[in-house]
């Protein structure tokens, strides 16, 4: 078995890093503070094609593949998580697209998505209910060729820039069982409408926003795999998008752990660098041991998927690992920091305000360690 | 050339004098991506081909795929333990030989120096080897007529230069802006394969090569000795001035 990244994958990671510092990274604190849309940032990755990385190059992607679109994205996520975060979201619904929309589905969104000149959000989250998919109440109704979708969506990502949203709707009919679909529905429809900012804590220039459908029609050939495959689909996508949302929160640990490590070479002691104290090499020690765990985990779990291989555990694994990992990572950053880190004028406040957010989104910590549970048990340690 | 900007201390071989590059990975010379570009650039004028051509150890691999991702078209490693501890003299030796073996050719663009080093003599010395005519510092280049122009920066402005072909130019960093790394160029790049050329694949007398070959010895390389104290020289521009070239002369340092 042979654990080196091939030639390619490091060629991947140089190349994305080259351009992540030299156009991403000088403006990710302005793009935080600012908490806006970064559009120059999102033209940057459309011309580099990175929206459509992952996608198949007949529909106008790079066709990257699993592993190396998680190493472009971590190095973009390195130097700025507002901008991954955007590419994330869109990723993903982009993957959905792919993998289950019909023909005239993907020549429609799929194809703008990839060449950089469409925004995406996935709504999934419901204001009264999130894990609780079965609680959730907004609806699509048909009517004839349409459908009528009437519910609200909460905390959706991009919400405020997205040309189109991928929605989770119930479909069933009444008295029967609860059946979901996912369905695409243009910005523009008429009924849609997109709530205020949330003023978050972290990743701040990803707009987050609830959005409301009232009696919105929308085709029912905007359907997104077939009628009644919505939570399927929504468990079979999360698990691809958890692989990225993860990695995201992997490049903000990596840009933590150098940030700290330059601080305790720089930062001097009773007269030495901290970097030679001990305290301060048994944190930097832990933080790289954990950031590499779970990044090996990301890149087994990418490669499986590249591979044709069950790749879910893995995913699971990473969603659970990885939030918790980022967490101890960032605050361990401050600690070096110390007083210098609790300010904002080091980046390293932003990192673990950013790493915050990744035990919540695409799935809570809670729900994951359920489901590996359950999917333990099925099949095996 | 070494990618130092990585690594807390420059780690360096007392018995070759010379920094030592294992586990260190390599970054293209940025003078020479300035080199590579114009060769990229002159291939869309005019056609041809750009194949990158580096001498140094395993790791420069990583540099040649570079030159891939930026538009080469071919990429050679040259790269033997014997070539190692090479001064600029054994260097241009080796380049000199590659490049016999990839002739005909009307070009071979240079960075003007490199950044760890920075003598500028592998292009006025692959020239030599090469007997070839050769134009240093080029701030523009251009084909003219099967001749080669050039503006060449000298210290008090510049002077216009032409030749025939087969050159040697080497480039300032005036001439262009690279292209940056993109990553939609990795797959085309990766399909292209580098070249390795060592010590038997080139012919050469180990005798002239490395260490043993180079006249120039470093008897000593030893990172600098960081001086805490610092000296303010005070007054107008040209009080301070003759203040500090005092300082120096005292210091023996020019």
């Amino acid at each position: 078995m042979d654990f080196t990244l091939p030639e390619e994958q490091e060629t991947y990671r140089r190349v994305a890093r080259s351009f992540a510092e030299s156009e991403l990274a000088p403006s990710a604190a302005a793009v935080e503070e600012r908490a806006e849309f970064p559009w120059e940032n999102v033209r940057l990755l459309a011309e580099e094609g990175l929206f459509g990385m992952a996608v198949a190059p007949k529909y106008a992607g790079l066709g990257l593949g699993a592993l190396n679109s998680a190493i472009v994205l971590e190095e973009i996520c390195r130097c700025c998580c507002n901008t991954g975060a955007i590419l994330q979201g869109t990723m993903v619904c982009a993957h959905l697209l792919e993998k289950y929309g019909s023909e005239s589905v993907k020549q429609r969104y799929l194809v703008p998505v990839a060449q950089g000149k469409s925004v995406a959000a996935f709504a999934a989250t419901e204001p009264q209910s999130g894990s609780d998919i079965m609680s959730h109440t907004t609806g699509a109704a048909r009517d004839g060729e349409h459908y009528v979708i009437n519910g609200r969506k909460a905390f959706i990502g991009n919400a405020l820039e997205a040309d189109f949203v991928v929605a989770l709707a119930r479909t069933q009919s009444p008295g029967s069982r609860p059946s979901f679909s996912w369905v695409a529905v243009d910005r523009n429809t008429e009924g849609l409408s997109v709530g205020r900012r949330e003023k978050t804590l972290g990743v701040r220039a990803l707009s987050v926003a609830e959005v409301s459908f009232k009696n919105v029609r929308t085709p029912v050939s905007n359907l997104v795999g077939a009628e009644g495959e919505g939570l399927a689909i929504l468990s079979s996508g999360l698990h691809w998008g958890n692989i990225f949302l993860m990695i995201e929160v992997i490049g903000v640990a990596q840009a933590a752990l150098e940030a700290s490590m330059q601080y305790a070479k720089e930062r001097r002691s009773l007269g030495v660098p901290i970097a030679q104290h001990q305290a301060i090499q048994f944190m930097i020690s832990d933080m790289a041991t954990e950031l590499e765990m779970c990044r090996l985990l990301a890149h087994k779990a990418a490669w499986l998927h590249d591979q044709g291989l069950p790749f879910d555990r893995y995913a699971t694994m990473l969603k659970i690992a990885a939030p918790d990992m980022a967490m101890r990572v960032t605050d361990k950053a401050i600690q070096i920091h110390g007083a210098a880190g609790y300010c904002q004028d080091f980046p390293v406040e932003r990192y673990w305000r950013q790493a915050r957010l990744y035990s919540i989104g695409e799935g809570t910590s809670e729900m994951h360690r359920q489901a590996l549970a359950r999917l333990l048990f099925r099949e095996g340690g | 050339m070494p990618d130092f900007s990585r690594i807390s201390e420059v780690p360096i071989d007392p018995k070759k004098g010379a920094i030592r590059r294992e586990g260190i990975s390599s970054i293209l010379n940025p003078f020479d991506s300035h080199a590579l570009e114009e060769a990229l650039r002159l291939r869309e004028t005019h056609g041809g081909r750009v194949t990158a051509i580096t001498m140094g150890p395993p790791q420069a691999r990583t540099m040649l795929r570079d030159a891939l991702v930026m538009g080469a078209d071919a990429a050679v490693l040259l790269s033997d333990p014997a070539f190692g501890g090479a001064d600029t003299l054994a260097t241009s030796l080796v380049l000199a030989e590659a490049c016999r073996r990839l002739a005909p050719f009307d070009l071979v663009i240079c960075g003007q120096e490199t950044a760890d080093s920075g003598t500028g003599h592998i292009a006025p010395s692959l020239a030599e080897w090469l007997a070839l005519p050769q134009i240093t510092f080029a701030r523009k280049i251009e084909i003219r007529d099967k001749l080669l122009w050039a503006q060449r920066a000298i210290e008090d402005g510049y002077q216009e230069v032409e030749g025939a072909m087969p050159m040697v130019v080497s480039v300032t960093r005036e001439i262009n802006q690279p292209r940056p790394l993109r990553v939609r160029s990795v797959a085309e790049a990766m399909t292209k394969g580098i070249t390795t050329w060592n010590l038997a694949g080139l012919g050469l007398e180990p005798k002239n090569l490395g260490l043993a070959g180079s006249p120039t010895q470093v008897p000593r390389l030893f990172p600098p000795q960081l001086r805490p104290e610092a000296q303010i020289f005070g007054g107008s521009a040209p009080e301070a001035v003759e203040s500090l070239v005092t300082r120096l002369r005292e210091l023996r340092a020019i």
